[in-house]
């Protein structure tokens, strides 16, 4: 199967993982107890049922179930996921909005999760049962298992207010103007329109929650880099490259750590997904205006429109990732096909 | 012993870690070179004392700008008045928009004092009419359009037909309103109001520039029957552009509108009310309560808004305490109808419960002692509530199971609805407040009090309903005026009159006499007598009016905890 041809299949597929997701969304939505009118309209308009009946014609919630599911995939088939109920805004915007800000925080911190985890990984394989083997599991183990709530605190205590190094919220510092918006990525944007205060305010804002998230995935890069480098440097091919006489760096680092990447290439994938979606905590705690923070608004305000988007940029994602390491599994491997 | 192999491998290693050691560390290395960088970039890295100045200084706010931290994303919807309706933003209403009357003063926030209006209302003989001259010299900040008759009306007309949560009060309280010229306003009233002007102080009915707001898409139609509304949808569509644009007359307008970052607000330099000493007025999103006052504590911000008594203890001399009395209850609603309430149905039943609580206990254990109690659900501070306070039960268990032995349920459990995913008033726990009430409750032999969590939606599904025994809930006035607690919950027509069943005749009749009396010692003494009438009913049991506090640097001045406008803004402002 070329890489091409395992694109499309992936995309097709994803086509039925994504109905089936909206379709579980929706049914858990309905099932849920709680309603999307009561969170807009008072206490005095609650008894009022032509108010309600009109908002509820105005969302759509006056026909059946079905119906409003049918609705709304002739929506999103149009590219409209609707209106939230809360905002008034369209879903699409405020996702378009919240996305760029997530991604911005889940690259950094896998960034630094891979730049700390590989090679950790790796001198704890090659030093297997030395000190450095037992410290980096140490590392592993403490940083996986803390709650990274607590971990976001305790570094918000200490580097944002008793050290005073970094700002303690938001993205940029208080007032600052965001450059000309281009691709929605401050970062980026304030790059291209040349504003080095924006970029470097922007930096100093996301290094705790990036680091945060980052020590919270490195544990597991880690001991998924070490556990597989050592299964790999047990293997016959790299007892014979060392047999040729190739120098260790490159038995290791070019021969076995490549074969040991392809499942931690897996994880790293997942862990990837995860800090997309599952930044929620560390969102609200450092108060980063991302994809996590928009969702829990929008579940705790039995926003269904806003829920529905943003689950399904949430499975896109995983969709798309997982494809990603799909296809990083042929170039690690060219030997892999998908059948 | 060491096979050859495994010692080539060991030998191997040992390089290789080495090298790796060299190589991966100094990548590392190099990652936190670059993060120390631009630490020094900003001002340094070493905590010296007068590094760290030069650090802060990038946070540190101008003198002429109020930061205040605030959970924007989960509490702040709009700041359109048509759509308008959350009590957290109301500080920023108050200084985009004006309306007729305001309650400047927050420590008597029922002194109510005219703002666009030139004076206070004139009643006619039969009070069925009131007639309200407008000033002359006010105009839009953004238009500079002058502010007239038509764009009163328009904007109550917006606000009733949008019919959200605020529309109320475009309904309730006038049946027409009529322009007699530019500046002259004619309302028609159901039923005689001394409470008008003070209706008209709540930030839903703030004024908006007309033509402003129709540029925008806005309308003031009556919607159509259409299955899309499209006199909804365009309004819907005009408040987007509202909450960027700002379409009033107040001293600030808004600048930036992004609940997910910052609502900015700018000084608007030819406001008809004086220039405001403050240039900005900045809302930071910040959603943990902790990260609020952290911020106020290391000068990224000037005030936080999410404050509990508990975070008090640990604050040292370097930010102030404000604290104010509110115009909140948090409250017991026990149902009247024997369908759902069962024991709590009877009176007697009703009335043990009343005293069988330790409401000091709640008081000085859970709020620590930041929070009063009124007799009934009319809030100290209006009128013939501290006239009502000898009338109110105080915790007497001997009398508590006296009458519950004369009610003859004898042994029964009584189901407590509470929200599992919210806080109470002052910031409280209703988890623990149920377990408070559980244990005070339980004191009385025969009665077990199951307590319920549920997520709020539904609680207030349920009680909306009428289908509860016992629900804990809370009210927030809409306006600085008794009759926004007498009608809803007295007059059997009212909101949380329906929740609990309450409906009496002779109430009714006492509610809509006071709401219509001038004369201010009959007007309270006919709340005393409906208060008194309430306790003996029961049907709504007063725990706590709690505190507002919040916390800010000490170079703010002027800064005032407000019950309707939460912050008083207006006259705020920095001494550096």
């Amino acid at each position: 199967m070329t890489v091409w041809s395992l694109v499309a299949r992936r995309i097709l597929l994803s086509l039925i993982v994504l109905l089936l997701v909206s379709l579980v969304t929706f049914v858990l939505m309905h099932a849920v107890p709680g309603d999307p009118i009561d969170a807009i309209i008072g206490d005095r308009q609650a008894g009022q049922p032509e108010i309600r009946e009109r908002y509820e014609a105005l969302f759509g919630l006056d026909e059946p179930a079905s119906v409003q599911y049918l609705y709304y995939l002739k929506n999103i088939s149009q590219g409209n996921l609707g209106i939230s109920i809360v905002s008034g805004e369209p879903v699409a915007t405020e996702l378009k909005r919240a996305l760029p800000a997530t991604f911005e925080l889940a690259f950094t911190a896998m960034t630094l999760a891979l730049l700390a985890g590989i090679p950790l990984g790796v001198l704890a394989a090659v030093r297997k049962d030395g000190w450095q083997d037992l410290a980096a599991r140490w590392l592993a183990v403490g940083s996986a298992s803390m709650p990274v709530f607590w971990m976001a605190l305790l570094a918000s205590y200490v580097f944002a207010y008793q050290l005073r190094w970094l700002p303690r919220t938001g993205r940029l510092d208080v007032g600052m103007e965001e450059p000309e918006r281009v691709t929605g990525f401050v970062s980026i944007d304030a790059l291209i329109s040349g504003d080095l205060d924006v970029f470097t305010s922007f930096v100093r804002h996301i290094i705790l929650p990036a680091v945060v998230l980052a020590v919270f995935s490195l544990g597991l890069i880690t001991r998924m880099v070490r556990s597989s480098l050592l299964t790999a440097l047990s293997d016959d091919y790299v007892r014979t490259a060392r047999a040729k006489g190739l120098p260790e760096r490159t038995v290791v680092l070019q021969h076995a750590l490549r074969n040991a990447m392809i499942p931690t290439i897996t994880v790293i994938g997942l862990t990837f997904s995860g800090l997309l979606t599952g930044a929620a905590i560390v969102e609200t705690i450092f108060s980063w205006p991302g994809l996590g923070q928009l969702a829990v608004r929008m579940a705790l305000n039995f926003d269904y429109p806003g829920m529905l988007g943003a689950t399904l940029a949430i499975a896109i994602i995983y969709v798309v990732v997982s494809t990603l390491v799909d296809l990083t599994y042929l170039l690690l491997d060219p030997r892999i096909h998908f059948g | 012993m060491t096979l050859p192999q495994q010692e080539f491998q060991n030998q191997g290693s040992s390089k290789v870690s080495r090298l790796l050691s060299r190589r991966m560390f100094g990548q590392s290395t190099l990652v936190l070179a670059g993060i120390s960088a631009l630490w020094r970039g900003r001002g340094g890295v070493t905590a010296a004392p007068e590094q760290q100045t030069r650090m802060l200084q990038s946070t540190q706010i101008d003198a002429s700008t109020l930061v205040i931290a605030d959970s924007l994303s989960s509490q702040w919807r709009t700041l359109d008045p048509a759509f308008f309706y959350e009590s957290s933003p109301s500080s920023a209403m108050y200084l985009i928009y004006d309306t007729l009357y305001h309650a400047p003063d927050g420590e008597h926030p029922t002194e109510i004092q005219p703002l666009l209006a030139l004076d206070m209302p004139e009643f006619s003989d039969d009070g069925l009419t009131a007639t309200i001259r407008l000033r002359n010299d006010v105009a839009f900040h953004n238009t500079g359009n002058r502010l007239t008759a038509s764009d009163v009306i328009f904007s109550w007309n917006r606000l009733k037909h949008v019919g959200l949560s605020g529309s109320f009060l475009a309904t309730q309280y006038w049946t027409a309103v009529d322009a007699l010229d530019d500046f002259t306003l004619q309302l028609t009233l159901p039923r005689p109001n001394a409470d008008l002007a003070a209706v008209l102080v709540a930030p839903m009915l703030s004024i908006t520039d007309k033509a402003a707001v129709e540029a925008l898409g806005g309308t003031d139609s009556e919607p159509s029957t259409e299955e899309d509304s499209p006199e909804l949808q365009a309004n819907l569509a005009a408040k987007e552009a509202i909450d960027r644009a700002s379409v009033g007359s107040g001293p600030f307008h808004i600048a930036k509108w992004d609940i997910n970052s910052d609502v900015i607000l700018e000084r608007s330099s030819d406001a008809w009310a004086g220039t405001p000493m403050l240039d900005q007025v900045i809302y930071r999103n910040t959603l943990d309560v902790n990260a609020q006052l952290q911020s106020v504590q290391i000068g990224e911000a000037d005030v936080a808004m999410g404050v509990n008594a508990f975070s008090l203890a640990d604050l040292g001399d370097d930010v102030k305490i404000i604290s104010g009395r509110t115009l909140a209850i948090q409250y017991l609603g026990l149902n009247l109808r024997p369908e759902f309430g069962g024991p709590t149905a009877i009176r007697e039943v009703r009335q043990a419960i009343a005293c069988a609580i330790d409401y000091q206990g709640i008081i000085d254990g859970i709020l620590l002692g930041h929070a009063v109690r009124p007799a009934t659900v009319l809030p100290l501070t209006l009128d013939g509530s501290e006239a009502a306070l000898p009338l109110a039960f105080s915790t007497d268990l001997d009398r508590a199971q006296k009458l519950w032995d004369e009610s003859g349920v004898g042994n029964a459990t009584i189901q407590l609805d509470y929200a599992s995913d919210a806080f109470g008033r002052g910031g409280v726990s209703f988890q623990t407040l149920a377990a408070k009430l559980q244990a005070d409750l339980e004191r009385i032999e025969g009665l077990t009090l199951k307590l319920a969590p549920m997520p709020n939606s539904q609680r207030n599904a349920r009680y909306r309903s009428g289908e509860f025994q016992i629900s804990v809930a809370g009210w927030v006035p809409d306006f600085p005026g008794v009759d926004a607690y007498a009608t809803p919950f007295f007059h059997s027509e009212g909101s949380a009159a329906g929740r609990v069943g309450l409906s009496i005749p002779e109430l009714d009749d006492l509610v809509v006499r006071a709401a219509a009396e001038q004369d201010q010692e009959t007007r309270i003494e006919l709340y005393v007598e409906i208060q008194r009438r309430a306790i003996e009913e029961s049907c709504y049991i007063v725990l706590y009016q709690p505190n507002d506090i919040k916390v800010s640097r000490p170079e703010v001045e002027g800064l005032q905890v407000h019950p309707v406008y939460q912050l008083q803004l207006r006259t705020t402002h920095k001494t550096g």
